[in-house]
């Protein structure tokens, strides 16, 4: 008994391929090697995909009649899409400073290149209940003639043109934001914001009032 | 005596073939000799006659003699009838009738003599008793007739030769004597008496005599011869005959001379009595007395013998009564008499008497024997004291024999007991051998199984011993192995730990890995935010920004691919780093599989090292019991000497029971019957 479990193990050993390991090992190490610089065949099979897909865009571009270029950016769970004419720029979140005295809503300030901009949770604003937490580093910076402010996103997802006739006036209930404050929603449930209302609103005023 | 053989031959030669010899070479020499002289041939041929009656008388009186001589009766009647008849012829002139006589008497005496062939069975009867003196009638009658009627007798001899029917006569009566000799040469050959071939002598010569006849003629010489001849032979047969007799006498002499020492030896013993012995005749008178009656009667023997026998009793009426009873009774014991002496003294006496017989059994008279009895009376009454000292000492003794004879009885009973124990005890050694033998035959058989056995064992130790010492090589083969294990084992440890390291060293690269992918990863995410600003610019651009705007697309687009692509590294870094963390666990037990490998094969070398050492023991130890065997194989072949020494010893000892037994038996019967024995006399 003793002498065959003493005999067993190198006969297990025996059926490890260790050659066909050692290649495999090899074969990886090669990949890694040439994964730094692809290899022309490589290359030249990446360009073919991206030329076939710009060229199905410009296609689908041409097509639309009337387009809305929006910035898309993810917000507690939900997608949204603001006009890309009122923003000036997306930006990290970082260095902020909270405001004492301040409307709930409004996050604080940040230092954007030495400007001062306030920073606003769209969620508090709009009264939306908490669901779980977002990433909350990104800020949206919009402008109008009158004001300029951020906005609260968690992950700024496109910059795109969508065609106006995909985007319907949605039933108030469905997003619990006030029908004022929004432009419609897209087939594909995004919910399209009217930067315009946002930026005229007086709530955001009368705290420039209290100051 | 002479040899049987060589004595017929003398008696054939002298008797037979000697006169015929004789007789050719005298007539070839003196064919003419005559000698006419008639008174010799007469006085020959009277001798004969006397000689031959008297030889007849002399067998007739001897035909008691103890042989079987029944034919002497036939040989005498041929004397007499020969004698007569040749007694006639002697007495006559020569003449026919002269011839005639002869030839007769030849003839009869031939006849008569082969007579004796014929056995005669009873010698008493009248006729053969009578038969001699018949023949000497018939032989007077005839030799008469022949003188007083010679004129009527056949022609026997003319002109001086013999007729043909006298030759005739002569020839038959020789052949019928040489049968007769022939008859007594046979009885001669078995029973060797020298008279049997006398008489085949005498037959031969007068048979060769008549046989001569034809060939002779009256008074020639062969005449002479055989007339010679046969004178001789009668007066041979006459001494050695008259020899026989006088041995006869001699010894009758003898015979008689023994009686009377015989007698007087009688008579000595008679008179040596010490009681007076008397015989008496059947009228009462004394014819015998013996010295000792003379002293009791003192009277002489002379005039006690021919007295009465009553007159020298006290009591004559009483004595003639007690021999008249004898004579009646024939016996009669302890007759009491006294006896009166001349002197007036008187004797007591018993008598024993009895009458005594001659050769025919009549009774002769009375002996009588008297015994004294005075000195016994005498004694009778000292007897009488002495008996009463007697029964006083008889009743002291008996009353000690009592006592002795309680111990006795005692002593036996006590060796009955005895006896009946050593008859049990024996008994039970006889049989307690028996078993002992049977155990002994049990026992010389368990030791041969035994020794068999020992043998077996011994063999089987002998394998053990080969078994253990291939077990001990082995074990060295398989200490040595898990030694080697031992090793391969350390340095698949050192292997395994080197693993774990380099395992730890690729964790730790893949830490640094993801801190990389984090930078990217916020690079990436930089690359968006520039885009999306870029196409924010090129939209405010309008028309201008068309171009610009594709190209912020292009960089949005690398940067989600990065992103992307940090998330597919971060998740292929996670697999790695679980894949680590696994081999690291797999090498931590594969390392501990290794250390109770390695204890494990210590264990093994341990285990194989003690198997070692009690193999070597083992190995001492069938080498020590096949020494032990091949001892106990010894031992046991001693034991089945011993065993069969045993036995015999025991069948000795069986045998010696077996006597013991037989012995004892026999001391238990002899203890019952004196116990017996001893119950009898009781006093």
């Amino acid at each position: 008994m003793k002498k065959d479990k003493v005999t067993t193990p190198p006969e297990q050993g025996a059926k490890i391929n260790w050659s066909e390991i050692r290649q495999r090992v090899e074969k990886a190490r090669e990949s890694l090697e040439r994964g730094e610089a692809p290899s022309p065949k490589e290359k030249g099979a990446i360009l073919k995909a991206r030329a076939r897909v710009l060229a199905r865009e410009a296609e689908e571009a041409g097509a639309a009649r009337e387009v809305l270029d929006i910035i898309e950016f993810s917000l507690a769970a939900e997608t949204y899409g603001i006009e890309s004419a009122f923003v000036r720029e997306v930006y990290p979140l970082k260095d902020f400073t909270s405001l004492p005295g301040t409307p709930h809503f409004v996050l604080g300030i940040v230092n954007v290149r030495g400007q001062i901009l306030s920073v606003i949770d769209l969620k508090k604003f709009f009264n939306l209940p908490e669901k779980g937490l977002g990433q909350l580093n990104k800020v949206i910076i919009i402008r109008n003639d009158r004001m300029e402010f951020g906005i609260l996103a968690d992950a700024v997802l496109d910059a795109r043109p969508i065609p106006l006739e995909t985007i319907q006036s949605a039933p108030p209930t469905v997003t619990g934001i006030g029908a004022e404050y929004l432009k419609g929603v897209t087939g594909g449930g995004m919910i399209i914001l009217d930067a315009e209302k946002i930026l005229g609103d007086e709530k955001i005023i009368v705290s420039e009032e209290l100051t | 005596m002479k040899e049987p053989k060589s004595g017929v031959l003398w008696s054939v030669l002298l008797g037979g073939l000697l006169p015929v010899i004789l007789a050719f070479i005298l007539k070839l020499l003196m064919p003419d000799w005559k000698l006419l002289n008639e008174p010799f041939h007469s006085v020959i041929e009277a001798l004969g006659l006397f000689a031959g009656l008297f030889l007849a008388a002399l067998l007739m009186f001897n035909e008691e003699r103890e042989k079987d001589t029944s034919h002497y009766i036939w040989i005498s009647s041929a004397l007499i009838g020969m004698g007569i008849l040749d007694g006639f012829h002697a007495a006559i002139r020569p003449g026919n009738n002269f011839v005639w006589l002869h030839s007769t008497a030849v003839l009869i005496g031939g006849f008569l003599f082969s007579m004796a062939w014929m056995p005669l069975r009873d010698m008493q009867s009248q006729t053969v008793r009578r038969l001699p003196g018949f023949v000497a009638v018939a032989s007077i009658i005839l030799g008469v007739f022949s003188l007083v009627f010679s004129e009527a007798l056949p022609m026997f001899l003319v002109e001086g030769n013999f007729t043909l029917i006298a030759s005739a006569i002569n020839v038959l009566g020789g052949g019928l004597f040489i049968v007769a000799a022939i008859f007594f040469l046979v009885r001669y050959r078995t029973s060797g008496e020298a008279e049997e071939n006398l008489f085949a002598f005498f037959c031969f010569l007068n048979g060769s005599a008549g046989l001569l006849f034809p060939f002779g003629h009256t008074w020639g010489f062969e005449w002479w011869l055989w007339h010679l001849l046969r004178l001789i032979a009668y007066f041979i047969l006459l001494g050695y005959i008259f020899g026989v007799f006088r041995n006869l006498t001699k010894r009758t002499k003898k015979t008689a001379e023994e009686l009377r020492v015989a007698a007087l030896y009688t008579r000595n013993l008679i008179e040596a009595s010490l009681d007076p012995l008397v015989t008496i005749s059947p009228d009462g008178k004394i014819t015998d007395v013996n010295k000792t009656t003379e002293q009791v009667t003192g009277v002489s023997r002379e005039r006690l013998v021919g007295s009465v026998f009553s007159d020298y009793f006290t009591e004559p009426d009483k004595a003639r009564e007690g021999y008249q009873q004898v004579f009646a009774q024939g016996v009669v014991k302890d007759y009491p008499l006294t006896i009166r002496h001349a002197s007036g003294r008187t004797t007591d006496v018993l008598y024993n008497a009895s009458v005594y017989k001659n050769e025919t059994g009549d009774v002769q008279g009375v002996f009588a024997a008297a015994r004294d009895i005075t000195e016994r009376k005498r004694l009778d009454d000292e007897l009488k004291t002495y008996r009463e000292q007697l029964e006083e000492m008889v009743k002291k003794r008996t009353a000690e024999l009592a006592n002795v004879l309680k111990e006795v009885k005692d002593t036996v009973n006590v060796l009955a007991s005895s006896s009946s124990e050593i008859l049990a005890a024996t008994t039970q050694v006889a049989s307690g051998t028996a078993e002992t033998a049977t155990a002994i035959s049990e026992t010389t058989t368990t030791v041969e199984e035994v020794r068999q056995a020992a043998q077996l064992s011994s063999q089987k130790a002998n394998n053990v011993s080969d078994s253990a010492q291939r077990v001990a090589h082995v074990s060295q083969t398989g200490q040595k192995a898990v030694e080697e294990t031992a090793a391969v084992m350390r340095h698949i440890r050192d292997q395994m730990e080197s693993i774990a390291q380099t395992i730890v060293r690729l964790s730790e690269q893949g830490q640094s890995i993801g801190g990389i992918i984090a930078s990217v990863t916020d690079i990436a995410d930089q690359s968006n935010l520039l885009a999306v600003n870029a196409a924010i610019e090129a939209a405010r651009a309008g028309e201008q920004g068309k171009g610009f705007a594709v190209v912020a697309q292009e960089i949005k687009s690398l940067a989600e691919q990065s992103k992307q692509a940090t998330t597919q590294v971060r998740s292929i870094l996670n697999d790695v780093q679980k894949a680590t963390s696994a081999a690291v666990m797999a090498t931590e037990q594969g390392n501990k599989a290794v250390d109770a490998g390695v204890k494990q094969s210590a264990q093994a070398g341990e285990a194989i090292r003690v198997l070692a050492e009690s193999t070597g023991e083992a190995v001492q130890t069938a080498v020590q019991i096949v020494a032990s065997s091949q001892q106990q194989v010894v031992g046991m072949d001693q034991i089945g000497t011993a065993m069969e020494n045993i036995n015999q010893a025991g069948a000795e000892t069986a045998a010696s029971m077996r006597q013991a037994e037989v012995s004892a038996q026999n001391l238990h019967e002899l203890g019952q019957k004196l116990k017996k024995l001893v119950e009898q006399y009781k006093i």
